[in-house]
């Protein structure tokens, strides 16, 4: 599906007066992408699948705010890690747990990590506890600042850095345990 | 060590940052579901940046509840003190009207003649134009009749008597209607004990005479019954037990003038009445007093707010089969404003304990696809406390100085401040959803119709008892679940009306009129 920006901005149009078959479409065109970053936050695609159309819903709910002059995919993102953050808190899993650090075996070579899959990619993230792995994703693969993380989360900047530091660790860990790195 | 570390963020950036995944059109057909919900959810778009579903972010939403609760009220209270003014209005242009139209009347020359044969040396003119009216008698009295100020009281329950004799004007039937308002207006005048005229002819004398006359212009109207024994037969019988049909439909004002009321039956003898029904005492213990609203006047201004609370049994359920199967608790307090006797309107806050039960089906939560693998619970269990804002309007359908029954109409809205439901399921799977709890998610503007009947019993001037059963039935869904839920109980509690003692002001009663 090859959208121009105005095809999109008609679409964003249409939506705002609530019109199901331009909802529909606009949530067909960004439905990867919204899977792909709430599979990185749910424990299973299932989870991910609510948690997206948590998001999603809010998006149609809120769309007439929406500034047509801006990108919609970053819009759409910001609203989508709410949705999957609000998830994990209805859930009650903690999102501030500090656990005991483990010890950090040798470090997993690079030649090893070119040959592993997406899903197996997947799979070591979400051995992470919840709240390591929040941190994790927001400020790894996010790119968010660890004061922002703190904001959203509602935690303290010290809890987010040492989650995060603390979820590298224990990436290296089950990355070593998933090739049977010896010690 | 550092180095690594950042490596591997950076690793799995590279690698999870995004992925193609195919379109599910069952993924957008649960969406769908929750699309439809959230619109049926929210009807008025007016209120749709305030989250209504939704979780109550800011306190606009109380704030709006509140703002359209007291321009309602005021609007109510406009429109009914507005009514009330312009029915005064039109019962003195009513009188005019019958004086105007009356003047020339043969009972008014009969009643001269009578008075001239009374052997009185000065006779009244017989063209005095002023004699059968209550403006134009006051007006010729003026300077004899030296109780104005008790007369000025009398004036507005006379006026407002009068507006049941303007249907009677319309029957063409002149000479009726002015016996029936000379009847009338002679009956509060009883109580002005100096009356003299111009002519040194006691007024109270021109009076009686007047009445004698109206009532054989009213007996020659009505000649089937005969009267005779009315006297004795009334001393067994309570004077607010008598109906009447049409003719002297204010008889029942007599009962206040017990000295005088055998006096008017003596001068009734000759009189015949086929319209009369009288009932025995203590039969008929609910008559509608008449005159109840117009003889306590000063009382409606005086007593015009009440407080109440209340306790209640409440049942709550999905359905109306299962309405009375559990058994919840209410409180509340409710703050009443009367425009006039017969209306009110009210404002209440009632903390709910609702306990209650829903099917899967009921239970709908806005993410349609809640239900793990689609499979919804069969049963719900929910307690929830909930803050019911009820705005009513009360219209009374009977009412006497003891006890008032009232119709009562009105809408509420709830805000849920914790809700905790519990999902049993028919097919277990693994990561099913257990139950749901929120504390202040969820606020639903005017989610349910009321409908009452207050049944009030009055101990004093100031207290009374109320039982008011109820039925609310939905017209949105509540709570997390968006449950239609139907609910019913009864409200019992004490009332304490504010305002003065009726009896200090008017002098004739001590009752109140709520």
């Amino acid at each position: 599906m090859n959208l121009t920006e105005t095809d999109i901005k008609t679409l964003i149009g249409d939506c705002k007066v609530g019109k199901r078959d331009a909802q529909k479409a606009l949530y067909k065109m960004h439905f990867s992408f919204a899977m792909s970053i709430c599979m990185r936050y749910a424990n299973s695609k299932n989870e991910a699948q609510e948690m997206m159309n948590d998001g999603f819903l809010k998006v149609f709910k809120y769309i007439k705010k929406f500034d047509e002059q801006r990108p919609f995919k970053p819009w759409l993102k910001t609203i989508l890690l709410n949705a999957a953050i609000d998830h994990l808190k209805k859930h009650s899993k903690e999102l501030d747990e500090v656990e005991l650090e483990e010890g950090i075996n040798e470090s997993v070579k690079d030649s090893i990590l070119e040959s592993i899959t997406y899903d197996e990619m997947l799979e070591i993230v979400r051995k992470l506890p919840t709240a390591y792995r929040t941190v994790f994703n927001l400020r790894a693969i996010e790119g968010y600042q660890h004061d922002e993380i703190a904001r959203m989360l509602k935690i303290s900047v010290g809890t987010s850095k040492s989650n995060y530091a603390r979820a590298k660790k224990k990436l290296q860990i089950h990355l070593n345990a998933y090739f049977e790195v010896e010690p | 060590m550092k180095e690594e570390e950042d490596n591997i963020a950076q690793f799995f950036k590279n690698h999870l940052a995004e992925k193609e995944f195919e379109f599910d059109e069952s993924q957008w057909e649960t969406l769908e579901k929750g699309l439809d919900n959230m619109d049926d959810a929210a009807p008025f778009p007016f209120f749709e940046n305030l989250n209504w579903n939704g979780k109550l972010s800011d306190i606009r939403s109380v704030l709006l509840v509140i703002a359209l609760g007291g321009l309602l009220f005021f609007i109510g209270w406009y429109i009914i003190e507005r009514s009330i003014s312009e029915n005064h209005i039109t019962s003195t242009e009513v009188v005019n009207s019958i004086e105007s139209t009356t003047k020339e009347s043969e009972s008014n020359k009969v009643i001269e003649n009578n008075i001239a044969e009374k052997g009185n040396e000065k006779s009244i003119d017989s063209n005095d134009e002023g004699n059968n009216s209550v403006t134009n008698r006051d007006e010729e009295t003026a300077g004899i009749v030296n109780s104005t100020k008790s007369k000025t009281k009398e004036i507005d329950p006379i006026n407002s008597n009068l507006e049941d004799e303007t249907d009677i004007t319309k029957n063409d039937d002149g000479e009726k209607n002015l016996s029936n308002l000379q009847l009338t207006e002679e009956t509060n005048v009883f109580e002005d004990e100096q009356k003299v005229d111009e002519n040194n002819i006691s007024v109270e004398e021109v009076d009686t005479l007047k009445r004698e006359e109206s009532i054989r212009n009213i007996s020659s109207q009505n000649p089937s019954v005969p009267f005779n024994n009315l006297a004795k037969e009334t001393e067994n019988y309570e004077i607010d037990s008598i109906y009447t049909n049409n003719t002297i439909s204010n008889i029942s004002q007599l009962n206040n003038k017990e000295g005088e009321l055998n006096q008017l039956i003596i001068s009734l003898k000759d009189f015949q009445l086929d319209s009369i029904e009288v009932k025995p005492m203590g039969i008929v213990n609910l008559v509608e007093d008449e005159d109840y609203e117009e003889r306590l006047l000063p009382a409606i201004r005086d007593k015009r707010w009440a407080l109440a609370l209340f306790v209640a049994p409440d049942f709550n359920s999905a359905s109306f089969s299962e309405l009375y199967s559990r058994l919840s608790q209410a409180v509340g307090v409710q703050i009443e404003y009367y425009p006039s006797a017969r209306v009110k309107i009210g404002l209440g806050t009632i903390l709910n304990n609702k306990i209650y039960s829903a099917t899967g089906e009921d239970y709908t939560p806005p993410r349609a696809y809640y239900w793990k693998g689609g499979i919804a619970p069969t049963y719900t269990d929910a307690r929830c406390l909930t803050l019911d804002i009820p705005i009513n309007v009360g219209y009374s359908l009977f009412k006497n100085s003891r006890r008032s029954i009232w119709l009562n109409a009105g809408f509420s809205s709830y805000w849920m401040l914790t809700e905790n439901y519990k999902f049993e399921y028919d097919t277990y799977i693994e990561g099913q959803v257990e139950g749901w709890e929120g504390k202040r998610e969820n606020f639903h503007l005017m989610g349910s119709l009321n409908l009452s009947v207050t049944y009030e019993h009055y101990l004093n001037n100031h207290f009374s008892l109320i039982v008011d059963p109820y039925f609310k039935t939905p017209i949105r869904g509540v709570g997390q679940g968006s449950i239609y839920l139907l609910s019913s109980g009864v409200n019992v509690g004490l009332k304490y009306r504010f305002g003065q003692n009726v009896n200090k002001q008017s002098g004739k009663s001590s009752r109140s009129l709520h």
